[in-house]
């Protein structure tokens, strides 16, 4: 009896684990395969979506080709042969060193030339501008202790909290306006489209003279942090890295080019949408030579 | 679990959401630049102050890097030297940059000269200096100072206060007197330096020093001299046996490379100055000629026949290592290595045309830069951006001969100028910049 139970027991189970493999695994279904739908599509250029000026127009001259062609002569020429040079004789060596005359006073130069220091000016804009206000907090400061056991509770309380606190971390180098504009960005509308991008990007290519020729120009990546004013011109072009500022003068040279291309009257105002100025108030925009090159 | 997937997922699209804008094209014009007439209160001031200008427009103008904007066009006509321009002003004429200076004549003959250059579209100074000197070296005081406008704003060492030494040529073909002499690199200062009695050929700069090797023919025996040009002492390097050819210096200045034939084939040697010994760095029954050094002196680079037509090579500076770098078609010669070591210009001739051109090190990227019936002698401005050679015209039926011209062009085979010489130029040579005292 006791044998029968437990063979029906184990029926049950296999039959019902055979049921759940039925339903539940994909590779036991039949899953008929329906050739997508046909949808035209037709390759046109982005200018015919962008608002930019037709092609022709766009075209911006190239930097120094990297092969240059020279031009061929039709008519054939004879292969000129380099100047012939006389030959020497054998010689004997002499201990007295001989001198070619010089005319007289050929070498009768004396410049000393003193580099003096002078003080830099000031400029107006140094000395108008205010000084940055370091953030004060105007909430009723804590004391440390009450600080570290609220800390220490919000911690014990659950994972969430933690999850969050790292969340705000990774927020924190995005300013508020961030915080704004993801809310605003539901708003399909409010975003720049891909032809008011374009548009934008052409501008400033128009403006941005790149110094041809200098070296390893093709490995320099200049990133700016761009603030906008209301009114489509610039506010502040912050340029990222600093420190290559400071010890490369070959990156300084590319990216004080980057940096004039957006304060340049061609570039003034940008071609921005007004209305969605929470979107174009702050950006990043990255200049490279190395297609250019 | 899930809940921290959602959010960081959440994080990660705004911080996509963040306005991000990629330029990768542009253009290469040169930059406008606004340079104002330089201050002075006496009438002696503002002279020099407008010859000085006039040499700073000239020497940056010639780069084809600036484009130096008309004083018609100026809105603001005078800054106070001690003053911030007015750079809306600036703005709406596109100078991106603006030269501003002051003159003052002090006592024992002596000027102090300042300048100031600014960024005109980010409001800002970009750099400052001032030099006092004689007054007679108004000129040398312009070319320092366009060396540090072009400084900072190129990156690169500026040379303007450089000069050229090269072979000046006059008389028939069978008559030809072949004078060196010297000049400022705008070919102002014309001196020449030796009387034409003995033929010179090829003068090469010290890169350290303002000393030139160069060599000439009497009786036809080769003899290699020194020049310091410091103090106009001439040194006998030697006098050798066979044909020598084209010595230069190497990167210390303290030895100098030759090629010498003998017996039919032509080898590598390099001789200390010190010491005069002599070593020979190639052998073989060879032609190895035209040896340069890189700027570190850990390489030489030469032309040979070895793989049976004239080609560039390159070796350590033991002579070990040797490796081929060119293998386009025709004929190369004349390896000299650029300044910066990152470029090594040639000549090559091909098809009844000789060029000029540049490559890596590694014989990578050759680029012709320019050509011509006879164009030859590459030699490099100290910052290696810039190269010299010298352009012979066509050979006519009576016998005479289209001028020998010095050539100046930018690596990138723009901005191709010819220097003014009095009379024929060839084998030019470029110094390193000038030291700010001459003894």
């Amino acid at each position: 009896m006791k044998d029968s139970k437990a063979y029906i027991f184990s029926a049950a189970i296999h039959l019902s684990i055979l049921a759940m493999l039925f339903v539940n695994l994909p590779f036991m279904r039949s899953i008929s395969l329906e050739p997508p739908p046909i949808v035209p599509i037709e390759i046109v250029t982005i200018d015919q979506l962008t608002q930019s000026p037709p092609k022709k127009e766009r075209e911006l001259p190239k930097a120094a080709p990297t092969k240059k062609i020279i031009h061929t002569r039709t008519k054939k020429e004879e292969v000129p042969s380099p100047p012939v040079k006389n030959e020497a004789e054998k010689v004997h060596e002499k201990t007295k060193p001989e001198t070619v005359p010089l005319p007289k006073d050929s070498l009768k130069q004396k410049d000393v030339i003193e580099k003096v220091e002078i003080d830099p000016v000031k400029s107006k804009k140094e000395e108008s501008k205010p000084e940055k206000k370091e953030e004060t907090d105007l909430k009723p400061k804590k004391d440390s202790k009450e600080v570290t056991e609220e800390k220490d509770k919000k911690e014990k309380n659950d994972d969430f909290t933690s999850v969050l606190r790292a969340v705000q971390e990774l927020r924190k180098d995005q300013p508020e306006k961030g915080q704004e504009k993801a809310f605003k960005s539901d708003n399909i509308s409010d975003k720049l489209t891909i032809s008011e991008l374009d548009a934008l990007r052409q501008q400033i290519q128009k403006c941005w003279n790149i110094p041809a020729g200098a070296r390893n120009i093709e490995e320099m990546v200049v990133e700016i942090n761009v603030t906008m004013n209301e009114d489509l011109t610039v506010e502040e072009a912050e340029i990222k890295s600093k420190v290559l500022m400071l010890s490369d003068s070959f990156f300084r040279t590319v990216a004080e080019s980057a940096r004039r291309a957006l304060f340049s009257p061609d570039c003034t105002p940008l071609k921005l949408p007004k209305g969605k100025y929470e979107e174009w108030k702050n950006f990043t925009i990255t200049f490279n030579p190395k297609e250019v090159m | 679990m899930r809940l921290l997937i959602l959010i960081l997922c959440f994080v990660c699209f705004k911080a996509g959401a963040e306005l991000k804008l990629a330029v990768n094209q542009g253009h290469a014009k040169p930059l406008p630049i606004a340079i104002l007439e330089f201050e002075g209160e006496t009438k002696e001031e503002k002279e020099l102050a407008k010859k000085m200008v006039a040499v700073i427009k000239n020497d940056l103008k010639s780069t084809g890097l600036f484009e130096i904007i008309s004083k018609s066009s100026y809105i603001q006509e005078k800054i106070d030297f001690d003053m911030t321009p007015r750079f809306q002003d600036w703005r709406l004429i596109k100078a991106n940059a603006l030269v501003n200076g002051r003159i003052k004549v002090i006592e024992g003959g002596k000027i102090s000269t300042g300048f100031r250059l600014w960024d005109v579209y980010a409001s800002q100074a970009m750099t400052h200096s001032a030099f006092k000197t004689n007054k007679k070296y108004w000129r040398r005081t312009a070319h320092l100072i366009a060396d540090a406008i072009y400084k900072r704003i190129t990156g690169e060492q500026g040379y303007f206060d450089t000069r050229i030494v090269y072979v000046s040529e006059s008389g028939g073909q069978l008559s030809r007197k072949r004078k060196l002499a010297i000049m400022d690199q705008d070919g102002s200062g014309h001196k020449f330096l030796t009387d034409g009695k003995k033929p010179v050929i090829t003068p090469r700069f010290s890169p350290m020093m303002q000393t030139v090797t160069y060599m000439t023919y009497e009786n036809k025996i080769p003899k290699v001299f020194t020049l310091d040009l410091e103090t106009g002492t001439q040194k006998l390097v030697g006098q050798f046996p066979g044909l020598t050819y084209a010595p230069r210096f190497s990167s210390d200045g303290k030895s100098v490379i030759m090629s010498q034939a003998f017996e039919g084939s032509s080898s590598i040697y390099v001789m200390n100055l010190e010491t005069k010994r002599v070593k020979r760095l190639t052998k073989g029954r060879f032609i190895d000629t035209s040896p340069c050094y890189s700027p570190d002196g850990g390489k030489i680079a030469f032309n040979s026949d070895r793989s049976g037509r004239k080609q560039l090579y390159t070796m350590d500076a033991n002579g070990r290592n040797i490796k081929r770098i060119s293998y386009g078609s025709g004929i190369y010669a004349t390896p000299v290595w650029s300044p910066r070591g990152d470029l090594v210009a040639f000549n090559k001739m091909e098809k009844g045309l000789f060029y000029i051109g540049v490559m890596n090190p590694d014989g990578t990227d050759e680029r012709l830069v320019s050509s011509g019936y006879m164009v030859e002698g590459p030699t490099w401005a100290p910052n290696g951006r810039t190269i010299m050679f010298w352009r012979q015209g066509k050979s006519h039926k009576d016998g005479k001969q289209d001028r020998a011209e010095l050539v100046v062009i930018d690596i990138t085979g723009r901005n191709e100028r010819v220097l003014k010489t009095p009379l024929d130029a060839s084998d030019p040579a470029w110094s390193p910049p000038l030291p700010l005292t001459l003894k």
